[in-house]
């Protein structure tokens, strides 16, 4: 029995992977407030995750998805949540979506249940120090 | 210290995305349009992350897939339910195929297995990857992970949800010559599935640790699936 890790050669990859970080960077920082924006959230929160926590955000409502993007195969999880508390206590048991995702953009996509106060977003990975935000993002409504 | 070709471009490379992230900072005012009362930035478009390759590349990544996998020579147009929504407009949704869930008398004797809630389609990327869709009608949209054919064709196609830490569901897509994946699970015992149109998908009480299976050549494969904390 082996594990395997993905060794084809796909020269445009390495290419699209270097462009979707940047432009995931870019996503980011440009979070704004217009319909269906894109969010890289700036942290608080008191809910915790086993793995290493990608980051929270209590000042969104409306969630409507998370994504979460690894690079290179990395098995990891996105979390989506609407509550009626800001620091979580409703509850901490994040319905997670966990994968490889490894396309060009890399993402596990996570839908928000509708509704609540107060929305999270949340991303986990198999290393756990691999807390990288400006590899997560969430998408909300207006 | 000397430095190949390859470091050198990765390199510039980083600096060049340096450059712009910081020139895209200072143009926009800094990242600290978190809060609802910030100034209102620039709309983004909500895939702009997403790249797109050149037009051949997509044509031959989906010929890699339809090669690859039976089920994507056959024809698409499962009806998503309508109630569910897809906000990501590079997803052909016309074209998607839902994956057959086991027949109970197929997990007869596998234990505490049986079919998912969850309605899964494999769907058709505009880059040229297929993405796995799990629908559940109380979700505003599907779960939702995407591969190439080559990732695909290795095993990394598959998603698990995991509603609280116990009950997990676990989708999947197999190559062609795959005819069954053995799960292991959290408690140490393992169920096997039946791969049916190159897919596999079921619901178990526990969380799943790996997901096992005889490639075409004959070699076993395992890939970690762990879904609990």
């Amino acid at each position: 029995m082996s594990y395997r890790l993905i060794t084809r050669a796909r020269p445009w990859r390495g290419v699209v992977a270097l462009v979707a970080a940047c432009a995931t960077l870019l996503t980011c920082v440009a979070s704004s407030h217009a319909a269906s924006t894109a969010f890289c959230p700036a942290g608080g929160g008191t809910m915790t995750l086993a793995f290493g926590v990608g980051c929270t955000n209590t000042d969104h409502t409306l969630l409507i998805r998370v994504k979460y993007y690894q690079p290179n195969a990395m098995y990891h999880c996105a979390v989506g949540k609407n509550g009626p508390q800001q620091d979580g206590s409703s509850g901490n048991a994040f319905a997670a979506w966990c994968g490889y995702g490894a396309t060009g953009s890399g993402e596990v996509i996570s839908p928000a249940p509708a509704g609540g106060t107060w929305g999270y977003a949340r991303g986990k990975n198999e290393d756990t120090m691999g807390l990288t935000w400006s590899l997560f993002s969430g998408i909300k409504d207006h | 210290m000397s430095f190949t070709t390859a470091t050198v471009q990765r390199l510039l490379a980083l600096l060049a995305c340096a450059a712009i992230v910081a020139a895209f900072v200072a143009l926009t005012g800094g990242g600290t349009a978190h809060s609802e009362d910030a100034p209102t930035a620039a709309p983004q478009p909500a895939h702009s992350y997403d790249p797109q390759p050149p037009a051949a590349v997509v044509a031959e990544l989906e010929a890699e897939f339809e090669e690859q996998f039976a089920l994507l020579r056959e024809p698409g147009g499962d009806a998503i339910p309508a109630t569910t929504h897809i906000d990501d407009p590079r997803l052909d949704v016309a074209e998607s195929r839902q994956l057959t869930p086991p027949p109970a008398a197929r997990l007869a004797g596998e234990g505490d297995v049986e079919a998912p809630e969850a309605i899964v389609f494999v769907t058709p990327k505009a880059d040229g990857s297929q993405c796995l869709l799990a629908v559940f009608p109380e979700l505003h949209g599907p779960g939702q992970t995407c591969a190439f054919a080559d990732q695909a064709a290795d095993g990394y196609f598959l998603l698990t949800y995991s509603p609280d830490n116990v009950i997990t569901e676990l989708y999947g897509l197999m190559p062609d010559g795959v005819d069954e994946v053995t799960v292991d699970l959290a408690d140490g015992s393992s169920v096997t599935l039946p791969v049916i149109s190159n897919g596999y998908l079921a619901r178990f009480d526990q969380p799943t640790v790996a997901v096992n299976w005889t490639d075409a050549d004959g070699v076993e494969q395992s890939l970690g699936a762990g879904s609990g904390d």
